[in-house]
């Protein structure tokens, strides 16, 4: 009998030292973002710099909760009529302190990522009826590294924006995310001339924000 | 079909080819044949006669099996046998079968049967006489699979493998197996699923957290169709799943059950074996290990793959036991790993793109899609720990004591598809629960003709849930909580009543970071009587208080006809509202839109009934059930509007979100069920069938809620292959699924109308081999045959993409029991 209660306690001496394992290794350090990686983008900031020179004029959309309830607020975005702008669209993550700048990150995978500029827009996104400004992507693949699939196409992280009429209406401004599915690439020249078309793209949304646009 | 024909050819070959031709009338005794068989029928280990047992008798010169009953003392007597080799199955409910073989000569000759117990060993003193169901609410409407039954479903999901039953749906998360069983119409929150007596604690809240629960390890899994709340809390308001492992042995012998499965849709298999030895030097004593391990390739819908929809899973467990007539212990340690691909269909990144996918047909890029094995982003990755110890003690006439001590371990990762340079999951969620529970069973008190068990109970848990993400979703939380319990029943030979009544209580905390803190404390959803600041977050303290209470009655109300049963039963339960309906403040897992809680948030009360008739024959199960629960302050999650500049939305950098809240609104369910089971006597053919109908509105907008269960048919027609000396329960079977649409739908909270009526034809075929050590059983079952487009109202992936197209399952699995004491088995 003594035996038989000897193997018994070494086997619940094992299933406590399998307990304890498994607890120890799956544990939490006290240390709450530690091992925690997200890039969530919570501000969009858009710079428009006049490509004859001039103050840049910055304007943002902020989420300051990120998906918490309360909601973000945009910006009005005041351009002049017959200026030509270069624009610089940033994207951070202002949920951390100090705020963090995704922007590199796109600019690394710029095969795998597209910014998209419709709303009152003349551009290869869009076929808007009423044309406030005119877009026209200022930037390809190979301006942020080797470009290794398909072809130098557009990231639209840098863009060149110019007044046309005076008005009220609305800049839209989209970042797809489009990474490889199953080795095939989803980025493709006519993403642009599909979403004017109103076709559906692949991929999925890493930002999609709204301003009220106001051209002078 | 082809598969099936081989199955039927197997079977064929391996009749008797020397076999006479069946006789069509059951044959009078030859002359000469006068032996008498007489038998009793027990429980293992305790000796008790075992009442109203099913024997089936294959004796010498009769084409057709011989049915009989035992008795109340679990006698048996049958006449006019002729000499010779005779086979007997025996069965009984909550009783492994039992295979003899008996060498009928002389006039009499006498056999015991011992049938080992599927439920943990009972002192006599505590049960009510004949009343050997140890089920726990056998007033309730309750339906069980068990046997060849259950052995069929093996290799699946919890929620696949009860989606057969009447009043079970399943909510489907994501193709690959990630889905809830729905009873009546709740899920996740308002169910409640037990293992061998334990809670299972998880992350049940998100619409894509499947329990982490292995069915592998069941032997029977019982399904209580409604509240269940007084034995197990008030987690249970919706019903309760119960899974229960086969009882160590206790007599010693070494038991294995070994099993393979092979499916065509999604491609892939596992293997799954359970050894359980219990030394004959160590009598009392025995160690269970088991284990299994599954992997499949992406599901294919009939025209394009799912992408990323393929899963692995291993699961391991190990127990140990000692039992005696006075005392039971055991202590044992299970672990689960799955990780599951979402489908690459399943992006939900902004309004306007869920929207086109809901108006799409097929998801875009389909044509990229592959059914590989690689799990990639987004994915998620469990593991489940638990460990347990538990105890029986006999008090003698006093009654018996069980403890129960349990931890578990909820360790979840969730992967979204990101850039490259970002390794980690993007949400982790550690949940560790602490639970013990005692219960005291009283002595029987013999009252007259009327038999008084019953059960009081104490319970005691703690868990804590540890959240990261950088996104704010629910707050890391502490909580404990208790119960007492009494559940008391009168036993009379044609009636029983239950009463049953639970106090309990939860004090949670909740720790807010800052940023969600002062989010949620300017909406408003602060209670600011029990949160405060606290750092630079916040903390919420509250504690609740409910009580629960049932009435039941079955009634057997034909003395001659025993089988024929009237179960009813009226109940108010209560439910403490769950962590993500006090504090959720972010994008809601699988939606793109945010959800809100409230800290302000009370209990939520049904008072409800349920009736149950049901006639359980030799040839005819039929069971007709009806429900009704009025539930006060139901929290249901509505629509909110907002003030922002995204006029009714929320604006998000990912466009405008609509904002849904949990809020109290005064709701009710109400439905039925029906089945039947039917099979013709003396004629080799069997009709089964069930229905099911849920109605659930919100009466104070008079609206339907949502994502309540569409009507739903099972039609199965079968062909029973005549038992041979080796092969026994062959069948052939054709079966049809219809669900109807669902009509019945609130217009502003769900996104897309839901999908068309839809009916699937499957079929089936089986075979056991069995002999007194050995139990083969062989099945193929086909899903989907006709290869039908579908989408299902309760599934995600209705907004996405089809339903999986045909697909076969073919499984074989060996059950042996070699007894190791010296005791001749008769």
């Amino acid at each position: 009998m003594q035996r038989h209660c000897k193997k018994i306690f070494g086997g619940a001496a094992l299933v406590a030292a399998l307990v304890a394992a498994a607890c120890e290794e799956h544990g939490h350090d006290g240390d709450h973002d530690h091992d925690h990686e997200n890039e969530v983008i919570s501000r969009v900031e858009l710079t428009f710099t006049p490509t004859a020179g001039g103050a840049p004029l910055v304007f943002a959309f902020d989420d300051p909760d990120g998906d918490g309830g309360a909601s973000g607020t945009a910006d009005r975005v005041e351009l002049a009529a017959g200026v030509e702008y270069t624009l610089a669209v940033r994207f951070q993550n202002s949920l951390v302190q100090p705020p963090e700048d995704l922007t590199g990150e796109i600019e690394a995978e710029a095969e795998d990522h597209m910014v998209f500029v419709v709303g009152d827009v003349a551009g290869p996104g869009s076929s808007a009826p009423t044309t406030l400004v005119t877009h026209a992507y200022a930037d390809v693949e190979s301006d942020y590294g080797a470009n290794a699939v398909g072809e130098d196409l557009p990231v639209g992280l840098v863009n060149t924006i110019t007044g046309n009429a005076a008005g009220t209406g609305e800049l839209r401004v989209i970042l797809r995310h489009l990474p490889e599915v199953n080795g095939q690439p989803q980025k493709t020249g006519e993403l642009a001339a599909d979403l004017a078309a109103g076709r559906d793209l692949p991929g999925s949304v890493d930002a999609d924000v709204s301003f009220v646009l106001a051209v002078s | 079909m082809a598969a099936e024909l081989v199955a039927l050819l197997l079977h064929l070959s391996l009749s008797e080819p020397a076999a006479p031709p069946p006789a069509p009338e059951q044959p009078a005794p030859a002359a000469g044949c006068a032996v008498a068989w007489v038998a009793t029928v027990v429980e293992s280990g305790t000796g008790e006669g075992l009442a109203d047992a099913r024997l089936e008798l294959r004796a010498p010169g009769r084409s057709a099996p011989i049915q009989a009953r035992t008795d109340e003392q679990g006698r048996v007597r049958v006449d006019g046998l002729c000499a010779g080799e005779m086979q007997v199955v025996a069965e009984v409910p909550e009783h492994a079968p039992g295979r003899l073989k008996v060498a009928l000569s002389g006039s009499t000759t006498s056999s015991r049967i011992e049938l080992e117990a599927l439920h943990p060993r009972h002192s006599g003193h505590v049960i009510a006489v004949n009343v050997h169901t140890e089920r726990p609410t056998g007033v309730s409407t309750s339906q069980s699979l068990a046997g060849a039954e259950l052995a069929r479903t093996r290799g699946q999901g919890l929620a696949d493998a009860l989606s057969g039953m009447s009043g079970v749906a399943t909510l489907r998360g994501t193709a690959g197996g990630m889905s809830k069983p729905m009873i009546r119409g709740h899920v996740g929150r308002r169910n409640l699923i037990v293992v061998d007596g334990i809670r299972h604690e998880g992350q049940d809240w998100g619409i894509d957290h499947a329990p982490e629960v292995d069915p592998n390890v069941a032997d029977r899994i019982t399904v209580v169709k409604g509240a269940g709340t007084t034995r197990f809390g008030a987690k249970a308001i919706g019903g309760v799943v119960l899974l229960d492992s086969r009882p160590l042995p206790q007599r010693p012998s070494v038991r294995s059950e070994i099993g393979t499965v092979g499916y065509s849709n999604p491609l892939g298999g596992g293997g799954s074996a359970r050894i359980d030895w219990a030394p004959a030097r160590a009598r009392g004593f025995a160690i269970r290990v088991e284990g299994n391990a599954s992997r499949h390739r992406a599901v294919v819908t009939p025209t394009y793959p799912l992408d990323n929809t393929g899963a692995a899973t291993w699961n391991a467990g190990t127990q140990l036991g000692y039992a005696s007539d006075a005392v039971d212990f055991g202590v044992g340690y299970r672990v689960m790993r799955a990780v599951g691909g979402i489908c690459t269909c399943l992006r939900i990144s902004s309004p306007e793109d869920f929207d086109k996918s809901i108006a799409r047909s097929r998801p875009i890029g389909a044509e990229l899609y592959r059914a590989d094995f690689e799990i990639e982003r987004a994915k998620q990755e469990i593991w489940h720990h638990l460990a347990f110890a538990r105890a029986r003690v006999g008090l003698g006439r006093a009654g018996e004591l069980h403890a129960l001590y349990s931890f578990q371990f909820n360790d979840r990762k969730e992967y979204d598809v990101v850039r490259k340079s970002v390794e980690g999951p993007q949400l982790t969620f550690g949940l560790a629960t602490h639970a013990a529970e005692v219960r005291y069973e009283h002595a029987r008190l013999q009252l007259g003709q009327w038999s008084l068990v019953g059960t009081v109970g104490a319970t005691f848990s703690h868990q804590t849930n540890r959240f990261t993400s950088s996104s704010t979703l629910i707050p890391d939380y502490r909580q404990a909580s208790w119960a007492v319990y009494d559940i008391e029943r009168f036993v009379h030979e044609r009636v029983e009543l239950e009463l049953g009544a639970r106090y309990e209580g939860l004090h949670r905390t909740a720790d807010l970071r800052e940023r969600d803190f002062l989010g949620q404390q300017a909406g408003g959803r602060l209670d600011p009587t029990t949160c405060r600041a606290s750092g630079d977050g916040g903390t919420c303290e509250r504690g609740f208080h409910t009580a629960s209470a049932t009435l039941g009655a079955l009634v057997r109300p034909f003395g001659r006809a025993p089988e024929f049963t009237w179960r009813t039963q009226l109940n108010s339960s209560a439910r403490i509202p769950s962590i993500d309906e006090q504090f959720m403040n972010g994008a809601a897992p699988s939606f793109p839109i945010l959800g809100v809680g409230s800290s302000k948030l009370g209990v939520e009360r049904s008072w409800g009934g349920e009736s149950t008739l049901q006639y359980d024959g030799d040839w005819l199960l039929v069971e007709a059930a009806g429900h009704a629960a009025y539930i006060d302050d139901y929290i249901y999650f509505v629509p909110q509007r907002q003030n922002g500049q995204c006029g009714f939305l929320s604006c998000t950098a990912r466009g405008p979100l609509p904002v849904f809240a949990f809020t109290p609104v005064d709701a009710f369910f109400g439905g039925g069920e029906l089945r039947f089971d039917l099979r013709a006597p003396r004629l080799p053919f069997g009709l089964a069938g069930s229905a099911s109908w849920v109605r659930a509105l919100d009466l104070q907008t008079g609206a339907p809620l949502a994502f309540i269960p569409a009507d739903r048919y099972w039609l199965a027609g079968r062909y029973y292959f005549p038992d041979t000396r080796v092969s026994g329960r062959g069948y052939i079977e054709v079966n049809t699924t219809i669900v109807a649409r669902q009509r019945r739908f609130p217009e502003d909270v769900d996104f897309s109308p839901p999908p068309p009526a839809y009916a699937l034809l499957g079929a089936g075929a089986g075979v056991e081999f069995m002999s007194e050590r050995r139990l083969f059983r062989l099945s193929l079952i086909g899903t989907n045959l006709t290869n039908t487009r579908y989408r299902d109202y309760t599934s995600l992936l209705r907004y996405f993409a089809d339903e999986a197209g045909w697909g076969l399952q073919l499984r074989f699995a060996v059950d042996f029991d070699v007894p190791l004491d010296e005791r001749p088995r008769r």
